[in-house]
């Protein structure tokens, strides 16, 4: 009889559940409520955690200085492992039970190529995923997706001139490991550009791959050791642990090369991981960023070092929280502009008015009608023997 | 990428054209007689009204205003002329269009006894008065080629109605008057006299049709009349350095081209000599032509050794080109076209038929729907088709785009989204902000020196829009778009 009451009872408060949940929709006075869908378990967890620090520090910070016309922020954060499939029942769920007012930092290129069509069939704000994908640049822009981060061509196309241009290493000298996804590809597109840019045919590129999700490199290790002579670099799309062990294979059997990633790689992680095998490892390894040294002290990178010293103590100045970090302040001036009056149209013609904002970065960062990228700009970084990271000019 | 939300379906066209006629009646009553108590441009200034300015009761005699939207859209109908061709030579103009004698437009009964000697100062307030700013439109609404004039007045209307809803500019209503020059550049000459000196407007915006250009560029330069935004890419319209009064919107036809070549060589990996050119005989194909020479001297190719295919304007009359293109010595792959849609269309199914060439790429001035109808009907939509385009695609999700979509609902129930209206409705935003810009007491100086000011104009399409003394053309960006075999296009990357 107990039992049964019991059971009857948990019954009742699950069936309750969803009515809560939808008590903290946008409709409230009170809050706004943003979702996020990155990996918090696997092999990428690290990127989910960095850039739910970063946003949440942020709008910790806004909500202690009184919040947003009187409204709290909040986050929401669902794990979905890096597994498009995933993304797609995260965003359903954070959209219809969680009834977020929009989507951000959502992690992944091919994630994002999973759940686009029902976020803009939705209208929902799809604000500063983690991928630099084409797809979500188009031209002119979607008008509920703003992304934070320059995109891989930009910054494949950096990388091509460095190599080039500063190292000057042949355009046929250049091979690609790449993810074998929606990330590798649209990595690879914008390499490929750069490199018709000097009349290199990609198709002749010597590419190799390893699985999404893996840490299977040795195919692409076997055969980049086999025609490590005709190569002087290898621009890696890739995230940190297949990278990691990629760079360890080629390094230990005495290839040498020029490394180079992409800013999506984590750069903290695989300069730590490359660091703590020896010296040799992080030598000629270059890693380009879309947001300055998080230990740099500058004002605006000092502010975010004591917002992460009050609010996440245990964390760590990081590129991918600082880049969480700045991405939700360019959101919170949009919430300001937008007032009370907040709905998702008058957030997205508040968010499109953001010109040249001077957010102490040094670059001014800003959105418009034709532009929903808020910067352009990249940076070069080589990882050091005693950790840290040195800045490189790519010009 | 290959969203097609907001996608309309053909047979709403049929009910399109009636609403629209609807529209176009209603403009007619508001395009009467003007009342007397309205200011003439005269009596503002003081001074005599100009001598021939037709007395006010011949005016509901006129008929004014397109019948080209009364008759169902006839894709398939007549013989393809050109949209955008460029003429420049007035020697050609006694071409003629297939419909023309049987609709006459208003233009016909405009008087050529008009006014050319009145000061210029007294001109360049035409057509405002306190309320309302009255625009001119030359375009075909007649013949093969009425989609584009139709599709222009269809985007610019929209702007203008998005503008009056919201007050106007300065106050004043937005107001245009669209003329059929029935696609025959000797109509164009009547048909900008009376848009000047009977429908007494303000500036022209929008003409359709390169080939009017060499009758109507030099009136309204000789005229000081605003003449912005026509949908061509001609050196007609592009002269060095820019004419005060022209202003255009869109690239050139040889940006257009010579951003096709580049794609077939840098993306698509095609030797600069697989690459043949099928262009009408005429300047619209030769503008685009133009690009592909200066392209491939870039590439360090002699122009001498490209591959040159015609057809004679007017019509489809392609066996000679594709004879030609069958016994050319080196292979050819791609072909690099500057055509209307119906020759186009057929050339590209002889040629995919024979197997030789693999790859077409048409400048926008192709209409781009069109030759998807074309190739749709010919079962040949999933062949290698590229369009290049002066604006995005008009399916796109960009907040500009989608407003424009959303206004169309809204006024012009059934319509589809198109380029050539995206670019109507793109060029009718410019000038209202040039309107803006240019305050209250707006002449055509003023306004020239709004448009001359205007840097980094952002309307949200993608591409900023910057004018200056040296520079009357707005944008020099170009889209690449793919056809898909369900009849949409598809953005890709020229580079």
């Amino acid at each position: 009889m107990h039992r049964y009451f019991l059971r009857t009872l948990a019954l009742a408060l699950l069936a309750v559940a969803p009515g809560l949940a939808s008590a903290v929709s946008p409709a409230t006075d009170g809050e706004i409520t943003f979702g996020m869908s990155a990996p918090f378990s696997g092999s990428s967890r690290e990127y989910g955690r960095q850039l739910k620090v970063g946003w949440e520090v942020a709008f910790q910070l806004a909500n202690d200085a009184g919040g947003i016309a009187g409204r709290k922020l909040r986050l929401i954060a669902r794990d979905d492992g890096y597994d498009p499939v995933r993304t797609q029942a995260a965003v359903k769920y954070l959209v219809e039970d969680q009834r977020v007012f929009g989507l951000v930092g959502v992690f992944g290129s091919a994630n994002a190529a999973a759940v686009l069509p029902y976020v803009l069939q939705h209208k929902m704000l799809y604000y500063a995923p983690y991928s630099g994908a084409a797809l979500l640049r188009n031209d002119p822009p979607d008008r509920y997706v703003f992304n934070f981060r320059p995109s891989y061509t930009e910054e494949a196309a950096a990388i091509v001139k460095y190599l080039v241009e500063v190292r000057r290493i042949k355009p046929s000298q250049i091979a690609v490991f790449m993810q074998q996804d929606g990330f590798g590809e649209a990595g690879w597109a914008g390499v490929a550009k750069m490199l018709r840019k000097y009349r290199r045919d990609p198709a002749q590129v010597l590419k190799v791959a390893y699985p999404r999700n893996t840490v299977q490199v040795e195919e692409a290790v076997k055969v980049i050791r086999q025609n490590a002579p005709r190569l002087k670099a290898v621009i890696m799309i890739a995230v940190y642990k297949p990278a990691v062990r990629f760079i360890e294979r080629l390094r230990s059997s005495g290839v040498d090369l020029v490394f180079t990633n992409l800013s999506a790689v984590d750069p903290n992680e695989l300069g730590e991981q490359l660091s703590a095998l020896g010296p040799d490892y992080v030598k000629d390894l270059l890693v380009t960023q879309i947001v300055p040294l998080p230990t740099s002290k500058s004002s605006a990178i000092i502010k975010y070092q004591e917002a992460l010293f009050r609010y996440a103590p245990s964390e760590r100045p990081d590129f991918v929280s600082l880049e969480g970090y700045l991405a939700a302040n360019i959101l919170i001036e949009g919430l300001k502009r937008a007032g009370k009056d907040l709905n998702t149209e008058t957030l997205v013609d508040a968010l499109e008015s953001i010109r040249s904002l001077d957010m102490g970065i040094g670059i001014p960062v800003g959105f418009g009608p034709s532009e929903h990228q808020a910067s352009h700009k990249i940076w070069g970084t080589a990882p050091e023997k005693s950790g840290g990271f040195a800045t490189v000019e790519l010009e | 990428m290959e969203r097609s939300l907001n996608h309309r379906e053909d047979s709403f066209e049929s009910i399109s054209d009636e609403l629209h006629l609807e529209a176009s009646e209603a403009v007619k009553t508001d395009a009467g007689p003007r009342p007397p108590s309205l200011p003439l441009p005269g009596a503002v200034l003081g001074k005599p009204p100009p001598p021939a300015r037709p007395s006010p009761s011949s005016r509901p005699t006129t008929p004014p205003e397109p019948r080209s939207s009364r008759r169902p859209v006839a894709i398939a109908a007549a013989a393809a002329i050109a949209v955008v061709v460029v003429l420049v030579l007035v020697a050609k103009g006694q071409v003629r269009t297939t419909s023309s004698s049987s609709e006459p437009p208003s233009a016909r009964a405009g008087p050529a006894a008009a006014a050319p000697g009145a000061p210029a100062a007294e001109r360049s307030r035409r057509g405002i008065s306190d309320g309302e700013i009255l625009f001119g439109m030359s375009s075909p609404f007649t013949g093969a080629i009425k989609e584009l004039g139709r599709g222009m007045k269809v985007g610019i209307e929209l702007a203008f109605a998005a503008t009056n809803e919201a007050g106007g500019v300065h106050g004043r209503r937005l107001k245009l008057v669209a003329l059929d020059d029935e696609y025959d550049p000797a109509r164009t000459a009547a048909v900008m006299r009376e848009l000047v000196e009977q429908r007494r407007v303000f500036g022209v915006v929008g003409n359709v049709g390169s080939l009017s250009a060499s009758a109507s560029v030099p009136y309204a330069v000789e005229n000081k009349l605003l003449f912005l935004g026509a949908l061509s890419g001609a050196p007609a319209l592009r002269r060095e350095p820019p004419e005060r009064y022209v202003f255009n919107f869109r690239p050139s036809y040889a940006e257009e081209t010579a951003a096709a070549v580049r794609y077939l060589v840098g993306v698509r990996r095609y030797a600069p000599s697989e690459i043949a050119v099928f262009a009408q005989d005429d300047d619209f194909g030769a503008a685009g032509l133009a690009g592909v020479v200066q392209q491939m001297r870039e590439y360090g190719v002699n122009p001498e050794g490209i591959l040159k295919l015609s057809y004679k304007r007017n019509t489809a009359e392609v066996d000679g080109a594709v004879r030609q293109l069958l016994a050319a010595t080196t292979p050819v792959r791609a072909v690099v076209m500057v055509a209307t849609y119906q020759p186009a269309g057929r050339f590209i199914q002889r040629a995919s038929d024979s197997g030789v060439a693999r790859t077409f790429t048409n400048v926008s001035g192709v209409g781009a729907e069109e030759l998807a109808d074309e190739l749709g009907q010919a079962g040949k939509r999933a062949m290698d088709v590229v369009v290049t385009q002066a604006v995005p695609s008009p399916r796109s999700q960009a907040t500009a785009v989608m407003r424009y979509r959303s206004l169309m609902e809204k006024h012009q129930v059934g319509e589809r989204p198109s380029f050539v209206s995206l670019e109507g409705y793109v060029v009718g935003n410019l000038l209202v902000e040039a309107l803006r810009r240019a305050g209250k007491d707006v002449d055509t100086e003023s306004l020239i020196q709004a448009l001359e000011g205007v840097r980094e104009l952002d309307l949200g399409i993608g591409a900023p829009i910057t004018f200056g003394q040296r520079d009357h053309q707005g944008s020099h960006k170009v889209w690449g778009t793919m056809l898909e075999p369900s009849g949409t296009y598809r953005a890709i990357e020229l580079d």
